[in-house]
């Protein structure tokens, strides 16, 4: 069955985008992770232009977080002193983030731009989570125990503007959540991810809060700035497609659902090189659309301002 | 001349109806002793384009007036005009191994939509000159979207405006096709304007010219509206007229979609 697509004016096959929605939701509820970072390029592969891919993809993604956020929030999990920092600053980042796409439009080179960010984001996370799990396997192999340097003291405890968290236990500057609440905003925009890779490792490693205010906080932070990055999409650049992001919702909540359930059953390790691999072939094609001289040099794009 | 115009509706029992009607001004035309001309009527002159468009077709009959002699028969040529919009086109090279597309050119009102069809090879039909000027085929689209280019090399012109038409073709937009118009018996004739789902919405026109021995006899243009309609139309209008508030309806949708889903798998 055919559907039009209103915003991507395309048609697309509902079953198709059904099972994509159904697959990334799979993979997301199988691995614990978002999955935007597969379910963009897979539109554009697709043939949906990437701008609707990725505003689209913040919107869908409002939805798959929603009520893992509840959740949290109802087991106390969020510290919304903590959070209300990062959204802060993924609000301006958003802000930042959707002008930018905008521009870029208009100079005809956001295609370029977001396969470019997809690239180097994918082959950094796909690289590092197939060092990490060949590592795992091979420690466990070995059976020689994980040790990690426990300093609680780094760089970050000497950057002024000092805040305390009570909820998290720690009493940092508030310019490092900011910052990477900031960059959060700019890749929801630019990208159309949760940013869940960037912000989860960064609070615990970096930040050194613990695991469960974690979830619960980037959860509360991811729901609210993918829900401004599609009203700013909206807005600014009429990116945001309902049918395609509903038809992605029905397909995705229900891949997670199964995904959770299978993901009990298996291994950590060899799932996190499957996703690592999956995500390097991605990254792989995407790489190769940039390098591979295309059979049409040209294109032809309308002009902004007169876009319909 | 009379031109029933209908609801779109493309049931076959239609198609047969018009046919019968153009029958009957065939055999009518003759006996009045009309000037050399034509007359058109189309199966819908209204497009809607809902939520399920797929892409439509629209069957236009037509009838040739005038005096026919066996051993110089007309020929017909139908071009069907879409809106008409500036463009910018580029053209990509490669900069550090990666293509980036460079060169920006405006291209000033390029028609969205462009086809041409005809009831045997165009160039058979009438000179090139002549079709340039009436603005038929391809060949003189390339030629006219060059002059829209500003830039100073008329070569570089070329190169963008072939590259426009190139596009635009393989996008399903612009077609051509020698055997289009199919011309039955004498007088009766008929093409299939095929409308792909991507098709732009707006005023479109389709000129029906008739040709006699390289000259142009007559010429008649009928107007077809391509809307979007319905689910489609309002989803379309909501984005563009109430951004904001078509953002915020986006959020609030999503909101419900996630917590129905919990809701409903948290059951079993």
């Amino acid at each position: 069955m055919q559907v039009y697509l209103p915003i991507a004016e395309i048609s697309v096959n509902v079953f198709a985008i059904f099972a994509m929605g159904g697959a990334v939701g799979f993979l997301s509820g199988l691995f614990g992770v978002g999955g935007g970072f597969l379910m963009t390029p897979l539109l554009i592969f697709t043939g949906i232009p990437p701008t609707v891919a990725v505003a689209t993809g913040a919107n869908q993604i409002v939805a798959s977080s929603i009520s893992g956020a509840l959740a949290q929030w109802k087991r106390g999990n969020v510290d919304v002193k903590l959070g209300t920092v990062l959204l802060i600053g993924g609000i301006v980042g958003s802000f930042i983030g959707v002008e930018l796409v905008r521009w870029l439009r208009s100079v005809g080179q956001i295609d370029l731009i977001i396969s470019l960010a997809y690239v180097t984001f994918l082959g950094v996370i796909g690289g590092l989570m197939m060092l990490e799990s060949l590592n795992a396997m091979r420690r466990s192999k070995l059976d020689i125990g994980h040790k990690r340097n426990k300093s609680r003291h780094n760089w970050i405890h000497g950057l002024p503007f000092k805040m305390r968290f009570h909820r998290s236990k720690l009493f940092i500057s508030a310019l490092p959540p900011l910052i990477l609440g900031l960059l959060v905003g700019l890749l929801v925009a630019l990208m159309g991810v949760g940013g869940g890779f960037i912000i989860v490792p960064a609070m615990i490693y970096l930040l050194r809060i613990p695991t469960n205010i974690v979830v619960g906080t980037s959860l509360f932070q991811i729901v609210f700035v993918t829900a401004i990055v599609t009203i700013l999409h909206s807005t600014s650049n009429q990116t945001v497609d309902v049918v395609l992001a509903l038809l992605l919702m029905i397909g995705g909540v229900i891949g997670a659902q199964f995904g959770v359930r299978v993901g009990q059953h298996l291994r950590g390790e060899h799932m996190r090189a499957l996703l690592g691999f999956m995500v390097l072939a991605v990254c792989l094609r995407m790489l190769v659309d940039l390098i591979v001289e295309p059979d049409e040099l040209y294109s032809v794009s309308q002009m902004l301002g007169s876009l319909k | 001349m009379i031109r029933n115009s209908y609801i779109a509706d493309n049931c076959s029992s239609r198609i047969f109806g018009i046919f019968l009607f153009c029958l009957t001004l065939v055999y009518l035309v003759p006996a009045v002793k009309a000037a050399d001309g034509v007359i058109t009527d189309l199966t819908s002159d209204k497009v809607p384009i809902e939520w399920n468009f797929t892409g439509a077709n629209i069957f236009l009959f037509g009838a040739i007036e005038g005096e026919i002699r066996a051993d110089n028969k007309p020929d017909v040529i139908v071009v069907v005009r879409g809106p008409k919009k500036g463009l910018v086109a580029r053209k990509k090279e490669r900069v550090a191994g990666i293509w980036v597309n460079k060169n920006p050119n405006k291209v000033s009102s390029v028609p969205l939509y462009y086809s041409v069809a005809s009831s045997r090879p165009l160039l058979d039909i009438a000179p090139a000159s002549l079709l340039d000027s009436l603005g038929i085929g391809f060949q003189s689209l390339v030629s006219k979207l060059s002059r829209n280019i500003d830039v100073e090399d008329s070569n570089v012109a070329e190169q963008y405006s072939e590259a426009v038409v190139r596009i635009m073709e393989k996008q399903g937009l612009y077609k051509s096709g020698a055997s289009g118009v199919k011309i039955v018996g004498d007088r009766l004739f008929q093409v299939n304007i095929k409308l792909d789902a991507n098709v732009p919405s707006g005023d479109f026109y389709a000129d029906v010219y008739l040709f006699r021995g390289g000259k142009l006899l007559g010429r008649r243009i009928t107007p077809i509206t391509i809307h979007k309609s319905g689910f489609e139309r309002l989803i379309y209008n909501f984005a563009y007229e109430h951004p904001f508030f078509y953002g915020v309806f986006a959020v609030i949708l999503a909101v419900i979609a996630g917590l129905t889903a919990t809701a409903l798998f948290k059951q079993d």
